[in-house]
């Protein structure tokens, strides 16, 4: 990863988001570290209920009750995001912060064209009122920005006459409006079929690429990621364990779950008729939590230590971490699994 | 936002405060009414007041009377009305020849200044007042009356007076003497001549065009401008609102008058309200919305107990002129009974064995609340013409009750304790009231209780009134039923009930012939007294009338309510009257304190 | 959208037929009539009883009496009361007015309450507000109205402030046109609270969860996301698309506002229709009943027809057809 003399534009330091249920505190965020550069790519990976959906809605303080963000700080271009009030955070929301969202189909108001929320981006941010004419001008300009065609026209037809595609490239256009210094992309293309996530993908490239964005992007796709990041953050059960270079994680990945995921991916020189790898096991309950390392259960690198402690977040290498007391090599057929189902 | 929220409720409770109290004082006020009594106009002169009724009456002019009624009334045509909520409207704005003093029950000249009878008692000549007017000054005149019964006697006018001023299908003949003087002649003799003799008179030359055209059964219904509506009454009709009420104000051309030569009615008009709510009624009354009223059993503890700290009197006016009974239906054309339990009802036994087993004084306490008595004949005991004083009440005897149902061959009882028959027929019936009525209800659950301790199973069924009068009137299907009649003073009125070919001949309607030696016996009793002119050998008849019903209970009778009324301090003269029931009959005498 | 009224407006009419034929037919079916009951008594003779079923046509068979009635009412004249002998369509006209004051001025104070309560409710879910709401809610739908207006005319007693039911006081013609109207005002402020109220609760019950549904979408979160202030998301935004199964309530309310809510007048004394058509369905007074159950008929069908009207107008998809 190139030794970047600058800042992170966005730094999430030592997260903790809690759901308040009946049954009792869920920690789906849990001591998590992140950060986003500039023109640069995050991509965060890992399973249904690992955390990484709420970390996003944490970072633009959108998590709704029974959740609360309980510590941690969110520092945008320095400045502590959970300090700030509501009235105020709404103005970072749109402005610095943009965010787009894993279900285009239903993320546009249906009763409203889609001139409509860019208008409302578009004017939200300024401090005098924009007349109409030139916010619908700006609202054009941002739909052929993304490659809507015929944008003129198009502006005034309603959310249900497009496409998925067409509806997640009309919530970028939204989400950029303002060139905000961060997007938080929440799983953007797992909704669309594959040629239009390629497009899709490669519409962000170029945007970012023109205003120097940094993009925080949620996945659990694997190939995305390696087409798509600079840096990855693993994620599993509310914490991060392991985070480099997207060449350093998929070459030399350091912690069992990360080289379990890569096993994972399907090849196609995997012999024919030979079940597919994967993670024995099953990711823990987050009501009730193991003591020490919370991949125990389905490690097969499992020690006495890691059941007692929680491995720390370390460096392994050069702007690379994982939380591993063991961290093994990673080798492309799956090692035997040695108890502790 | 909670905050603004709940001061936003506190502002909407203050709000009605405020403006209901705010309001309250701007309506003009309830009951004002102009007190002064000199000024009063009077389009009568003392010299024509000289001929008209004059009336012990204390009591200054001015003010009004407020009062309420349950319904609308259907027409202001009194030649058609048929029902209370029309006629107690009409009764104040017109008047007939004669008409009966509900309390001393005897007769008045209204209209009529005197009669005299033939000797055969069929040639009757009646003197109308002189210089009697009509509420828009034109003089009333024997033309009136002769209008009137040509009304009376026209077979497309559907009236209701009709019936009974025909003998055997022969109308009765009138005729003009003077202008002054109208005679009648009698085809026969009609006993209780002088009680429908009464039809209301109505002005010739109001209504004279619309008749001859053929359309006076359209004329004066209820769009009728008010002051169309002419009569010689106390008051006449100033507004109609529908579904509100009716203003009426005094008739300047009155012909009564006070014997310290006031014309009458003192009262200059009043209101009366339409209130379809019984509750309402009372509670119109207890915030002095209304200057009289009616009062349920339920809310007679109530307004007694606050009648000095409320201003107003409360009356128990006697026992009301009606009955309720029991009857069994010995129709034979109802086909659901079968022969056996027709056979039980036809029988004296029976119905005498069920009389006995019933506790009146236990139905006075329970459904009437104490306020009323048991009876024991269709003419009421307030009747002193034709009450048969010397009828016992009915006694409660079980023992007698038992005895009189084993001599009939029903002394068997099954497991239940219900008695059967020889062959095993238990003995039960289904005992029918009209829904609605809780004090029916009442009665009927406390006769089912009664009869169970002798052993009889009642099953009662409260029916719809429309689906119960067709069940009676023409299916005939129904075993026994619990219902009552009103009243009137002359036991002629109820022929249609006593008589076997008569329609409310609850047992057995319209007869083809007496099925009994003692129905046949009754008919003959109302034949008799129809034209029997002697009043004491009509009494006679009818005392005998009232054994045979008294011993047979064709109907079981068993309680009537007492008349409760309560009115304001506010003003004299009220006198509620249990035969009159409408609260104004006497509104003529009303005044203001 | 001009061709969907016009159609709907046509196919208004064989329902209307069909309609009253139901009417006319369960009318005749039930036992009793009206001669019966009107003319029962012993003073009546069997020959005016024929006579009047003679002169109202009661005497002619059932189906033929209804093609009179149909084609008279096709010019708009609905026969006479048989009661009265007044034309049917004065007598509704006459009492219309009065319960549509009646109806605007509840409705109005119901839907003015129910809509900000139940935003209020939905977007403050669980606070004092919302259960003091929902107790309101659940009181008003549970507590049948005339039990209700019976409180009110007990309180109306008990405490003066307020006119024992009626609508006009007794001296009302001879007050002046302001005092007319305060009087007005007077008589209307307790039937007004009992039906408003009860009509809000369910209403309110309804916006409250119909809101709560749309706050979860995915595009209230964007229109956050965005920057939109929180009020701005939740009118512009959840609110419009909570609204629409309310449009469709709101053509219900309109049916009903001159069907009158016939207990509720009865209890007060309110001189509306409601009482009128109780009293003329109960003595079968057979055109005044068929008369205003076309009206009411009439009434459902275009307060559907504005329904479906408004729904299309707030929603593009519905207007655009999917």
């Amino acid at each position: 990863m190139p030794q970047s003399v600058t800042e992170p534009v966005l730094q999430i330091k030592n997260l903790r988001t809690h759901f308040f249920t009946d049954q009792g505190v869920v920690p789906a965020v849990d001591g998590v570290d992140l950060e986003v550069y500039p023109g640069q790519t995050l991509g965060v990976v890992g399973e249904s209920g690992c955390g990484k959906s709420v970390t996003g809605m944490s970072a633009m303080r959108l998590v709704a009750p029974p959740g609360r963000i309980v510590d941690g700080e969110i520092l945008l271009r320095g400045e502590n995001l959970l300090k700030l009030s509501e009235v105020e955070m709404s103005h970072r929301r749109g402005k610095d912060l943009g965010m787009i969202f894993q279900e285009p189909m239903t993320s546009l108001d249906p009763l409203y064209p889609i001139c409509d929320p860019l208008m409302e981006a578009v004017q939200a941010h300024r401090k005098e009122k924009m007349p109409k004419a030139d916010a619908m001008a700006e609202a054009v300009r941002l739909l052929a920005s993304v490659g809507i065609p015929d944008p003129e026209r198009r502006a005034r037809s309603y959310p249900h006459e497009m496409s998925g595609g067409m509806r997640q490239r009309i919530m970028i256009a939204v989400a950029l409006s303002c060139r905000p210094a961060v997007l938080i992309a929440d799983e953007p293309t797992t909704a669309l079929d594959v040629t239009v996530q390629a497009q899709i993908l490669s519409l962000l490239r170029d945007l970012q690429s023109e205003t120097g964005t940094g993009i925080l992007m949620i996945t659990h796709n694997l190939g995305l990621v390696a087409e798509n990041c600079h840096t990855v953050a693993v994620m599993y059960a509310g914490k991060v364990v392991e985070k480099a270079s997207v060449q350093d994680i998929f070459k030399r990945p350091r912690h069992p779950y990360t080289q379990g995921l890569l096993r994972a991916v399907p090849r196609l020189d995997h012999p024919a008729k030979q079940p597919l790898p994967t993670i024995p096991g099953m990711v823990p309950n987050p009501l009730r939590l193991p003591v020490g390392c919370r991949f125990q259960t389905r490690c097969a690198f499992v020690t006495d230590r890691c059941r007692q402690e929680q491995p720390p977040l370390e460096a392994v290498g050069t702007g690379h971490l994982a939380a591993c007391f063991v961290q093994p090599e990673y080798t492309a057929s799956a090692p035997a699994h040695k108890g502790g189902a | 936002m909670q905050k603004k929220a709940l001061t936003g409720i506190g502002l909407l409770v203050g709000g009605a405060a405020i403006i209901g109290t705010a309001l309250t004082g701007c309506g003009g006020g309830k009951n004002d009414g102009k007190k002064d009594g000199a000024a009063r106009e009077n389009k009568v002169s003392e010299a024509d007041m000289a001929d008209f009724l004059k009336r012990n009456i204390t009591g200054k002019p001015g003010g009004k009377f407020n009062d309420a009624t349950i319904a609308d009334p259907k027409t202001f045509n009194v030649m058609l009305a048929s029902e209370t909520s029309s006629t107690d409207i009409l009764g104040l704005v017109f008047d007939g020849l004669v008409a009966r003093d509900p309390e001393t029950l005897e007769f008045e000249g209204d209209l009529a200044s005197s009669w005299t009878s033939s000797d055969d008692k069929k040639t009757w000549t009646f003197k109308l007042r002189k210089n009697v007017k009509w509420s828009d000054g034109q003089p009333l005149t024997a033309d009136d009356v002769i209008f009137s019964y040509d009304l009376v006697f026209d077979k497309t006018i559907p009236t209701p007076v009709r019936d009974i001023l025909t003998i055997n299908g022969k109308p009765i003949g009138y005729r003009k003497v003077d202008d002054l003087t109208v005679e009648f002649k009698l085809p026969a003799t009609i006993g209780p001549f002088l009680d429908v003799i009464g039809v209301s008179i109505l002005p010739k030359h109001k209504l004279e065009a619309a008749w001859k055209s053929g359309q006076f059964n359209n004329t004066w219904s209820l769009n009728t401008k008010p002051e169309e509506i002419v009569g010689t009454g106390p008051f006449t009709i100033s507004r109609y609102t529908p579904g509100q009420s009716i203003a009426f104000k005094r008739n300047l051309y009155h012909w009564r008058v006070s014997q310290d030569g006031k014309q009458l009615p003192l009262l200059d008009g009043g209101t009366t309200q339409i209130v379809p709510d019984l509750n309402a009624v009372i509670l119109k009354f207890k915030s002095k919305e209304t200057d009289y009223t009616g009062v349920r059993p339920q809310d007679w503890p109530d307004i007694q107990s606050k009648a000095s700290s409320g201003g107003y009197t409360a009356v128990n006016a006697g026992p009301a002129w009606g009955f309720t009974y029991l009857g069994f239906n010995v129709n034979p054309a109802n086909k659901n009974v079968p022969d056996y339990k027709r056979a039980w009802f036809s029988k004296k036994e029976f119905r005498q064995a069920v009389s006995f087993a019933l506790n009146r004084d236990n139905m006075v306490t329970t459904a009437l609340r104490g306020i009323g008595r048991p009876i024991n004949s269709p003419i009421s005991s307030a009747n002193k013409i034709f009450y048969n004083q010397d009828l016992k009440p009915y006694a409660l005897d079980a023992a007698k009750a038992t005895a009189l149902l084993a001599s009939i061959g029903l002394k068997n009882k099954n497991a239940e304790g219900v008695l059967t028959d020889d062959q095993g027929h238990l003995v039960e019936f289904t005992l029918m009231t009209n829904t609605g009525n809780n004090v029916n209800l009442a009665l009927c659950t406390a006769i089912q209780e009664d009869l169970h301790k002798i052993g009889i199973k009642v099953t009662i069924n409260p029916v719809e009134f429309n689906s119960l009068v067709e069940r009676m009137r023409k299916t005939f299907d129904w075993e026994a039923n619990l219902l009552g009649f009103t009243g009137g003073v002359d036991p002629h009125n109820g022929r249609n009930i006593w008589m076997s070919s008569g329609m409310s001949h609850v047992w057995y309607p319209k007869e083809p012939k007496a099925a009994t030696a003692w129905e046949a016996e009754i008919d003959k009793i109302f034949d008799d007294a129809a034209v029997e002119t002697d009043q004491a050998k009509r009494k006679a008849l009818y005392d005998k009338f009232q054994a045979i019903v008294y011993d047979q209970q064709p109907l079981i009778f068993l309680v009537t309510q007492d008349y409760l009324s309560a009115y304001s301090n506010r003003l004299t003269n009220v006198r509620p009257n249990a035969l009159a029931r409408a609260m104004k009959w006497n509104v003529y005498e009303f005044s203001e304190k | 959208m001009l061709r969907f009224i016009i159609k709907r407006l046509l196919t208004m009419i064989p329902l209307l037929v069909g309609i009253s034929f139901l009417c006319f037919l369960i009318l005749r079916l039930s036992p009793g009539d009206f001669v019966q009951s009107l003319y029962s008594g012993d003073q009546f003779s069997d020959e005016i009883r024929k006579q009047v079923t003679h002169e109202f046509g009661l005497d002619k068979p059932w189906p033929v009496q209804y093609l009179l009635w149909l084609g008279n009412a096709a010019r708009l004249n609905f026969g006479i009361s048989l009661s009265t002998r007044q034309p049917v369509a004065g007598m509704l006209w006459e009492r219309m007015g009065n319960t549509l004051i009646l109806s605007l001025c509840s409705m109005v104070l119901a839907w003015g309450m129910a809509i900000p309560l139940g935003i209020m409710s939905a977007v403050k879910r669980n606070s004092i507000i919302d259960r003091l709401c929902s107790l309101m809610a659940f009181t008003g739908i549970s507590v049948p109205a005339f039990f209700l207006a019976l409180l009110a005319m007990l309180f109306a007693q008990k405490t003066g402030w307020f006119p024992i039911g009626g609508m006009h006081s007794n001296d009302y013609e001879d007050l002046d046109s302001r005092h007319r109207i305060l009087d007005m005002i007077h008589h209307l402020v307790l039937p007004t609270l009992v039906l408003g109220f009860a009509g809000c609760a369910g209403i309110m019950r309804q916006m409250r969860g119909s809101l709560l549904d749309t706050l979860r979408d995915n595009y209230v979160i964007a229109a956050r996301a965005r920057g939109l202030s929180e009020t701005k998301t939740v009118v512009k935004h959840a609110v419009r698309n909570a609204i629409n199964p309310l449009i469709t309530l709101f053509g219900f309310s309109l049916a009903g506002l001159l069907s009158g809510a016939a207990l509720v007048e009865n209890v007060m004394t309110w001189p509306g229709l409601g009482r009128l058509i109780l009293e003329s369905v109960q003595s079968k007074d057979i055109y005044m009943v068929m008369g205003a159950f076309t009206m009411g008929a009439t009434m459902l069908m275009l307060g559907n027809l504005l329904s479906d009207i408004l729904l299309a107008v707030s929603d593009p998809r519905i207007r655009m057809g999917k």
